[in-house]
């Protein structure tokens, strides 16, 4: 056990994730800005044709259940690389699956339609059901038909870790102190393998739980200690509002719901996969890699179960 | 087993024929031995042909000058041939030992036409060595150089069989092999990372260097460890006549080599250094307020080496190589700010000694280490990752000439590795956080070999040799067991001497190094060849390699940051077996070699990353628990035509070839081309001497465009656009093809003082070849305006340089 950090008296006020950002991309990706600015002084950009092979439509599982919640389940099409936005967009939703899901027990098929809630404020094809209700320690499998393919998962929702505090503090060095990030003291429990992720809301502001860069984290450096980590306010990936005018910060005077979950691995390797693609987007130096998924062979997405601690901070 | 069983069975017989041989002879036989040097410097030759005229059969000198011919009682005459030197003569009556020691002149250049063409060089064709190019330095220094350095490497790449590893890139590929599978020797010392600059240019300085021997198929039993390649670079030795200074005033970089006798024709020494300067031209232009004030980067390389000949049986050579490429990145506004610092030194003091005048040996003691350092930094937060590799080496390599017609080398050779895998370590303000204890790896690795190049027949010689090896990874060594998801369940300790405290260590656990893993392997090697004539043969060999040590390269690119791991119980050593055969024929008496080589190549146990694996992975577990294995195989027909005399020089090369892999883990289980396929490869090569002064030399490269991943198809979750991937290496870019030239123009030679200009042309058509290709987005998919565009990225468009060499 490495818990000697704990001993060290005082707090730790570096976020997490710049410590995880340093030490998993640092090398390669700063050898790789370095080599990229040097390039670009002598080098010159052209626009290009790509032929990609053709890819085939997968069906993308986007799918959560909490506990003491009903799961909700989308499904979508992958899109061709290349292919228009109309393409993308008009044929997304698949809307005719058979989903079903159980929790070792019961089993229900999922029905389909417009639902209100889980993209608030935008609609979506969502199926959901009524009789299952995630439980702390739960296993819950998902058994999908859609577009001639069978498609599994299988998730859990661990125990929710609770929060020891939450508060808020400026950006270092910055001189506008009503713009703040919101900092929490996290009590890691001592046997080793806790994945978590962080959601926040500000309500009025916010139509839903939103996630921030670098939610999804894990105690493989940190276990069984105490520690600081903060966030800053996360963008709604669809509105994409909070760029300039916000930035990024919370605001004196709004009241923030902070979602804390807990998720198994399986659930973490997806998170944290898919931000590095999204991450590596565009630099060749990066190795091309493949999101993990906890859907079966011929699916993507993620299946995911949430153990969440809510705590509600009003800043002043 | 049954292979290796018949290959012993071969060797034996081989041997007793060499008994039986040397009992029945009845006349009494002599030896000439000696060493060959060059007359204006005294630097001792490698690769001179010295042979008997009446029996057009000779030796080679070896590494260090050396050549020695038995034969029996007789009138004789003595003879050498080396491009571009006079031939020496001597007749001689036979009757006893003879040591002639020789010294060869430089052919003046309006003559070469002459004096070359009363006698040529056959070894292409005589020598039992297939895949095997050795080339001269001065060769090297008249052809187009990138920015104006001179750089072996690249000329390397312009083999057939060779590939480089990208534009402007030192880094090379032999026969489909890798880039760790390149067993790089410098004076005897292995060269971890041979490049500066990311690649563009490499660690050496060829001011230094005097030859050098590139081997990419039937490697013997003397080399070991890689499975692709040996290149053997030897640095010069230092004039022992005369003091010399040499120069190069370029635009990046500015060299300066000092050599001279310290007693003369009994020591001398050589320095040469080398240094860019773009960072001290630039630093006054940048203004003070530019917010990357204070970034920078630069190389610099220093070889020095002295020997000392203790008497005509001994001599020392202490030689040294120490490199550094330093970047600094600074950011005022956020006050961010990172050092990267990396190279490699290299030491090797050896000792050659003449037993007698058959048996020449040679002792090596050498250290090599090669390290990389990076720290970056914002307020007070701070992170610090290394990694590197450290080996002390004694090598004993004996040289045996009992006859003629035998070539007999055995040795042995010792290692004592030290890895240090990534390692991190990270603070902020007065905490640290634990990124685990510094992780090393040690290793010993020992090889034993024995192997004859010997005359069967009139017509056919055979290279016959085995190596045996030895690898064992000891303690200390923490051992993370991991489970499904990547998670640590368990740790397994083996005890060991740790090098910061050994003496605690000895006591607390009995000083033992606990044994965590052994490989032991026989490697057979057999090369030979079968003269159809005087001027052409066929040539066939098969090669089985093991090797120990790995480089695991997680980027599409190759960064200093790749770690070297030692095999372990999860790294198996990567084992390679090659059978080549070729055909070659030389001719208008020898000016014109020409040589088709076909081979086919296995390799198993080969590593890469795990998908999605990044370098920080490593810190705090095992570097092996991220990597995967599988098995690789190549082939490819290589055709080659070379002209070695007169006044246009140069060759044609052409490879077809293919290069595969397969790893259960990647690309859901099929058949991946290596990053490094290429299946055509064409390079042509060609210096014109206009007059004695003028020399006008042009390259022109084609090769197939590179094998890459791309995404081919985008999902959204959670809002966010994710790219899916497509499958491995299955892109291909444009084809890459560029010329260059250069133009040197010595001036009138004075009395003391040499100088000359090289212009050279880098990318003389300008043609744009694709670096790297990125996605770029434009537009939002809210409106509909949302795009996607590839865009090609080139590096160098037309890049002329002028070079200033001076030496007096």
């Amino acid at each position: 056990m490495r818990n000697y950090l704990s001993e060290i008296k005082g707090r730790f006020v570096v976020r997490l994730s710049v410590v995880e950002a340093l030490l998993l991309n640092s090398s390669t990706t700063l050898t790789a800005t370095i080599l990229m600015m040097f390039i670009l002084l002598s080098s010159c950009e052209k626009e290009i044709t790509v032929t990609l092979p053709e890819a085939e439509k997968k069906v993308v599982v986007e799918g959560a259940i909490e506990q003491g919640r009903h799961p909700y389940v989308l499904l979508t099409r992958s899109s061709p690389y290349f292919a228009p936005v109309s393409d993308f967009t008009n044929n997304l939703f698949v809307t005719d699956a058979i989903v079903i899901v159980s929790d070792g027990i019961l089993s229900d098929t999922m029905h389909g339609g417009l639902n209100m809630e889980v993209y608030n404020p935008f609609p979506v094809f969502a199926y959901t059901s009524d009789i299952i209700t995630g439980a702390i320690g739960g296993s819950y499998s998902l058994k999908i038909i859609a577009d001639g393919k069978t498609l599994t998962a299988t998730t859990t929702i661990p125990t929710p870790v609770v929060l020891d505090s939450l508060w808020v503090k400026p950006k270092a060095g910055s001189t506008n102190d009503s713009l703040v990030n919101v900092w929490a003291l996290l009590s890691d429990p001592a046997p080793i393998g806790n994945n978590y992720r962080w959601f926040t809301k500000v309500l009025g502001r916010d139509a839903r739980y939103l996630a921030p860069g670098g939610a999804a984290f894990n105690d493989k450096f940190t276990n069984g200690v105490q520690y600081d980590i903060w966030y800053h306010h996360p963008d709604d990936p669809l509105t994409q509002t909070d760029t300039i005018d916000h930035n990024h910060r919370f605001f004196k005077g709004d009241t923030v719901v902070v979602k804390f979950c807990s998720i198994d691995v399986a659930s973490y390797n997806f998170f944290y996969s898919m931000e590095n693609v999204m991450d590596a987007n565009g630099n060749p130096f990066a190795a091309p890699a493949s999101v993990f998924t906890n859907v079966s062979t011929g699916g993507l997405g993620g299946w995911i179960g949430y153990g969440a601690f809510y705590d509600t901070l009003v800043i002043k | 087993m049954f292979r290796l069983s018949l290959l012993l069975l071969f060797l034996v017989s081989c041997f007793l024929f060499l008994a039986s041989d040397t009992h029945a002879q009845q006349t009494k036989k002599h030896t000439i031995s000696g060493y060959v040097k060059e007359e204006s410097t005294g630097e001792f030759m490698i690769g001179v042909n010295v042979y008997i005229k009446e029996l057009t059969r000779g030796a080679v000198t070896n590494q260090y000058g050396f050549y020695s011919i038995t034969i029996d009682e007789g009138e004789y005459t003595l003879a050498t041939s080396f491009i571009g030197m006079q031939e020496y003569v001597e007749k001689l009556n036979l009757n006893e030992d003879k040591r002639i020691n020789i010294s060869l002149k430089n052919v003046p250049v309006n003559i070469k036409e002459v004096v070359i063409s009363s006698e040529q060089s056959d070894k292409n064709v005589q020598q039992t060595q297939m895949g095997v190019v050795d080339m001269p330095i001065e060769t090297i220094k008249q052809l187009p150089a990138f920015m104006g350095e001179v750089d072996i490497l690249k000329i390397i790449q312009l083999l057939p069989g060779v590939k480089s590893s990208g534009e402007g890139n030192t880094g090379f590929y032999v026969r489909g092999g890798g880039p760790d599978q390149n067993l790089i020797l410098l004076d005897e010392a292995v060269v971890y990372n041979a490049s500066h600059l990311f690649g563009f240019f490499s660690v050496f300085n060829a001011d230094a260097v005097k030859n050098l021997e590139l081997i990419k198929g039937g490697m013997p039993a003397n080399y070991g460890g890689r499975l692709a390649s040996v290149l053997d670079i030897s640095m010069k030795e230092g004039n022992s006549k005369e003091y010399h200074v040499d120069g190069g005033i370029g635009i990046i970089a500015s060299r300066l080599t000092v050599q001279g006798p310290i007693k003369k024709d009994t020591a001398s020494f050589i320095i040469s250094g080398r240094r860019t300067y773009a960072d001290l031209i630039a630093a006054p232009f940048i203004p003070d307020s530019s917010k990357g004030k204070g970034s920078g980067y630069y190389f610099y390389d220093l070889n020095a080496k002295i020997n000392y000949r203790i008497s005509d049986k001994d001599r020392v050579f202490l030689s040294g190589y120490f490199g550094r490429d330093v970047f600094s990145f600074k950011n005022r506004e956020s006050g961010f700010s990172a050092g990267i610092k990396w190279g490699n030194a290299t030491t090797s003091l050896r000792w050659n000694h003449l037993y007698n005048d058959k048996l020449f040996v040679n002792t090596s003691v050498i250290f090599t280490d090669y390290k990389f350092e990076f720290a970056a930094g914002q307020q007070d937060f701070e992170f610090k990752l290394f990694s590197g590799i450290r080996d002390w080496n004694v090598k004993i390599d004996y040289n045996w000439l009992p006859d003629i017609r035998h070539n007999v080398k055995f040795g042995l050779n010792y290692i004592y590795h030290t890895f240090t895998p990534t390692n991190a370590s990270a603070r902020s303000g007065e905490v640290t956080f634990d990124l685990g204890k510094i992780t090393r790896m040690y290793a010993h690795d020992a090889a034993l070999y024995i192997t004859d190049d010997f005359d069967v027949t009139d017509k056919l010689r055979i290279n016959a040799g085995l190596r045996a090896t030895y690898f064992e990874q000891i303690g200390p060594f923490d051992r993370f067991v991991k489970n499904q998801y990547g998670q640590t369940t368990d740790t397994i300790h083996y005890k060991g001497v740790d090098e910061s405290n050994p003496i605690m260590k000895l006591i607390i656990d009995g000083g033992l190094n606990q044994s965590v893993q052994v490989y032991r392997h026989i490697e057979p090697r057999l090369a030979l060849r079968y003269t159809l004539g005087k001027t052409s043969s066929v040539k066939a060999s098969f090669t089985q390699n093991y090797q120990y040590i790995h480089l695991a390269t997680i980027s599409s690119v190759s960064l200093p940051t790749d770690i070297w791991v030692p095999s372990t119980s999860l790294v198996k050593p990567q084992m390679g077996l090659q059978y080549s055969a070729g055909y070659f024929r030389n001719f208008f008496n020898d000016k014109l070699e020409t040589s088709v080589e076909a081979y086919y190549k296995t390799m198993k146990n080969q590593i890469e990353y795990k998908d999605g694996a990044l370098p920080g992975d490593n810190v705090l577990d095992n570097p092996d628990n991220n990597f995967t294995f599988g098995k690789g195989w190549a082939y490819g027909v290589e055709f080659f035509i070379k002209k070695k005399t007169g006044k246009l020089t140069g060759w044609i090369g052409y490879t077809w070839s293919k290069t595969s892999r397969q790893f259960a883990a990647l690309n859901f289980g099929r058949v991946f081309d290596a990053k490094y396929d290429r299946r055509h490869d064409v390079s042509l090569v060609s210096s014109y001497d206009f007059t004695e002064r003028l020399n006008v030399s042009l390259i022109f490269v084609y090769s197939t465009g590179n094998a890459l991943t791309l995404p081919i198809a985008r999902y959204v979750y959670e809002g966010n656009l994710v790219s899916e991937y497509g499958q491995r290496n299955s892109f291909r870019m444009p084809a890459y093809h560029r010329a260059d030239l250069s133009i040197t123009y010595k001036g009138k030679p004075h009395k003391h003082f040499q100088g000359s200009w090289n212009l050279s042309i880098y990318n003389l058509y300008s043609r744009q070849n694709p670096f790297f290709i990125y996605f770029d987005d434009t537009g939002s998919i809210a409106d509909g305006t949302f795009r996607v565009v590839a865009k090609q990225v080139s590096l160098f468009p037309i890049l002329p340089t002028i070079t200033y060499n001076f030496k007096f």
